[in-house]
């Protein structure tokens, strides 16, 4: 089937918003070309699930196509059309299996010395349908802050040097700082404005501290059960004669919460497909927890844009073998302090550079602290770029400098 | 919605990320001014009497400057920097144009053209290799070219399905994993379960191989080591690429190939997204090449007569590319992740050389062949003069 050949019916084994959506624009799908078609499906498929700002720039998308005339709007998705896709990759269920589909297509288009075209008809397209915005009007300044909290001990690996050119390094953050500073603060931000996914806690740790349900929360305690559940099923696949990885990935992708019991609807059940997708798709994340933060962080930045992002690091487990690890029969309990520090130290370096890619980026602010080293890190408007500063400052204090 | 770039960081290109290597051309200089004090001084290999002998030592997990050569990453690599470099002739420009998959490119290395083989499904190359092209012009019997690799994998890279060419002609592929774990009595599996990680791309997925005897009967014919002698030496080991070299060793020792092919892996951790374990990968990985330079000058089968090429089949993705995740991944195909480096040494190899033209990971394969003097008609590539 070609994308020409699509009508309101192909979709009617889509989730009830996400049928809406396809069936209102058949007539700009009709006009994609088929990578694009693929790629474009792939996310509207799941719309029903999608953070708001996910939706909104799908449907932004179509706005923009539709105000174009035909030439231009043809002229934005010539490089996809240029792009050869095979019979064996074309005839596939597309429609339905837009995840599948794509994973055939990156293949081919490796294969084919065609995955460079893909990125720059990819990045032509973005700049007509989605321009970046560095400027954006936001109701408060996106504010990012990355916790290693006080068992992150590590007094060998200097702290932060990758994000010290991007603003004032404080060398002595008073000792009686503490983390519910920061819980009360994101709780004023919350206070302050209002709106589903605007304000979001990523927690590495076992614990669950934070009770408001106006900041979402997403912690690696919190999907012990869901985590176990999916590493037991790989491990099933694994033992299973003639499942190679594609069929593995395939199988992973198509997993829903409700596989695993979970039931929920409205924004409950977007963030619960949030959690599997990070576990699923992740690499790594069913296992470390240095790299599940790491990751939650990246993919809630991306995808769901909140204003604030706290995020703190825990204890990842130390590394054994992978069998050992995916059959759960490794050793429990058994820590490793030193390399959880310099995990987290690189997942705050990459979670300023994700904020850094939203719009709003030119007020954006970001902090990163060390409990234990009583070190931090403070990144925004109005700060001094490569600076360090020797006086003792309260964590209350560092809190107002990003504001 | 397809991905986009909104960095307002530069992406760079090859040619800066070759630039940004020339940053410690001035310890080069002085480095190789040490030289002809610490070492050999350039091309006296060439006097050799005896028949040259190519050793090649790639990294199934590439790395990248930040983490190597940049300033910030010199930390890490102490033996590259301060033995290696200075003694060998380093192509600072490396491009990758082919899939970055490890078993596909890594197997592109050995045809010397980019293959399209599914990297996960362990198929022999669809063009010959380097070995049989060279056992096969050479007239050279089986035990002359090996392969040692990380994992079950890369079982089938030592051959082709090429016409006329095949495992009549290919090298023995050695893969420690499945020897350690043949050898393992089932109540001990526990001691060595850390080495025996087979895959980190896809870590839930290893292509089955028949347990028959075979790996027992490598151990003890042809590496000249009892089961329980192996297993005990294991133990004492941290990582794979530890056995690796252990075994290549042992092969040195035992048959001293005049080709010999070894593939590092643990530096691919990083697709776990641990930093930590990615460096510490990385500072194994250093220490086990200048492991390996110092038996190729300890052992007098190759001593002097040896061409020893180190380079990563390709390397990872940057920071500022929105598409990946920085050292997790190789998956953009940005410049930084198709950009690498490769280090030549020993005979024929002018020391602390620096070579800033753009060259391509398929010219390895026509060097070789010109080193060994065989031809290898399908490869791509072209001939380095730099390394005689």
């Amino acid at each position: 089937m070609l994308p020409s050949e699509l009508t309101a019916a192909s979709f009617a084994n889509y989730p009830e918003m996400a049928r809406s959506l396809a069936v209102a624009n058949v007539g700009l799908l009709r006009e994609f070309p088929l990578p694009l078609a693929g790629a474009v499906l792939r996310e509207l498929c799941a719309y029903d699930w999608l953070f708001p700002a996910e939706q909104n720039a799908l449907k932004s998308q179509f706005q923009v196509l539709s105000s174009l005339d035909y030439p231009r709007r043809k002229a934005a998705m010539s490089k996809f059309a240029a792009l050869t896709v095979p019979q064996s990759v074309s005839d596939m269920d597309w429609v339905n299996h837009a995840k599948q589909f794509s994973e055939a297509l990156t293949v081919h288009l490796w294969a084919s010395h065609q995955i460079d075209a893909f990125h720059v008809a990819a990045t032509d397209y973005a700049a007509v349908v989605d321009p970046p915005v560095k400027d954006a009007d936001l109701p408060l300044p996106r504010t990012t802050i990355v916790v290693l909290p006080r068992e992150l001990e590590n007094d060998a690996y200097p702290l932060f040097r990758k994000l010290r050119a991007h603003g004032v390094f404080f060398q002595n953050v008073d000792a009686g700082s503490r983390f519910k500073e920061i819980l009360a603060w994101i709780a004023q931000r919350a206070a302050k404005y209002n709106a589903p996914f605007a304000h979001v806690f990523i927690d590495g740790t076992d614990t669950l501290p934070i009770e408001q349900t106006s900041v979402e929360t997403v912690s690696w305690g919190a999907v012990a059960s869901l985590r176990q559940d999916l590493l037991r099923r790989m491990r099933d696949m694994m033992a299973t004669p003639g499942v190679g990885p594609e069929m593995v990935r395939t199988r992973l992708a198509s997993f829903s919460p409700a596989d695993f019991g979970i039931r929920s609807r409205g924004k409950d059940a977007v963030i619960d497909h949030f959690k599997l997708s990070v576990l699923s798709e992740g690499s790594g994340t069913q296992i470390f927890s240095t790299t599940f933060a790491q990751w939650s962080a990246r993919e809630i930045l991306r995808r769901a844009q909140p204003l604030t992002l706290v995020m703190r690091y825990g204890c990842r487990q130390q590394m054994q073998a992978m069998n050992e690890m995916l059959s759960g029969t490794a050793p429990s309990g058994v820590l490793d302090v030193r390399g959880s520090v310099i995990d987290a130290d690189m997942g705050a370096y990459y979670t300023w550079i994700n904020q850094q890619r939203l719009p709003g980026s030119d007020k954006s602010a970001f902090l990163a602290w060390s409990e234990s080293r009583r070190q931090a890190i403070a990144i925004g408007p109005g700060l001094p770029k490569g600076t360090d500063s020797p006086r003792t400052i309260e964590i209350s204090s560092l809190l107002s400098l990003l504001s | 919605m397809v991905p986009r770039p909104k960095s307002q960081l530069i992406l760079p290109t090859s040619q800066a990320i070759a630039l940004s290597r020339r940053e410690f051309l001035s310890f080069a200089a002085k480095a190789s001014a040490a030289s002809t004090v610490l070492g050999m001084p350039p091309f006296k290999a060439l006097a050799s009497p005896r028949k040259r002998k190519v050793v090649i030592v790639t990294f199934g997990g590439g790395a990248r400057d930040e983490e190597t050569f940049a300033p910030e990453g010199q930390e890490n690599i102490p033996h590259l920097m301060t033995a290696l470099l200075p003694r060998g002739t380093f192509f600072t420009q490396v491009v990758n144009r082919g899939i970055l998959g490890h078993y596909v490119a890594t197997t592109s290395l050995a045809t010397g053209v980019y293959e399209t083989i599914n990297n996960f499904t362990g198929d022999a190359p669809a063009n010959p290799t380097l070995f049989e092209c060279f056992r096969k012009n050479r007239r050279r019997p089986a035990e002359d070219a090996w392969v040692v690799s990380p994992s079950r994998g890369f079982a089938h890279m030592g051959a082709s399905t090429a016409k006329g060419y095949g495992t009549e002609y290919g090298a023995g592929v050695i893969l420690p994993k499945q020897l350690l774990s043949a050898a393992t009595p089932s109540n001990s599996i526990n001691d060595v379960l850390h080495l025996l990680r087979d895959n980190y791309e896809e870590p839930y997925f290893a292509p089955e191989l028949s347990q028959d005897g075979r790996h027992v009967r490598q151990l003890e014919d042809l590496l000249k080591l009892s089961v329980g002698d192996f297993t005990r030496h294991a133990m004492t080991l941290s990582s794979a690429d530890e056995l690796s070299v252990y075994v290549a060793r042992r092969v040195m020792e035992q048959m001293a190939p005049t080709l010999l092919w070894i593939t590092l892996h643990d530096i691919d951790i990083a697709h776990s997204g641990t930093y930590s374990l990615y460096v510490e990968g990385i500072q194994r990985t250093d220490r086990l090449c200048l492991d390996l330079w110092q038996s190729v000058q300890a052992n007098p089968e190759y001593a002097g007569n040896t061409t020893m090429f180190i380079l990563p089949d390709f390397g990872r993705d940057s920071d500022s590319n929105p598409g990946g995740n920085g050292f997790q991944h190789h998956r953009t195909g940005d410049a930084l992740s198709r950009t690498t480096w490769m280090l030549a040494l020993g005979q024929g190899v002018r020391e602390g050389a620096f070579i800033e033209r753009p060259v391509d990971s398929l010219d390895l394969v026509p060097t070789v062949s010109r080193l060994l003097d065989f031809d290898v008609p399908s490869a791509q590539g072209h001939f380095l003069p730099e390394v005689a």
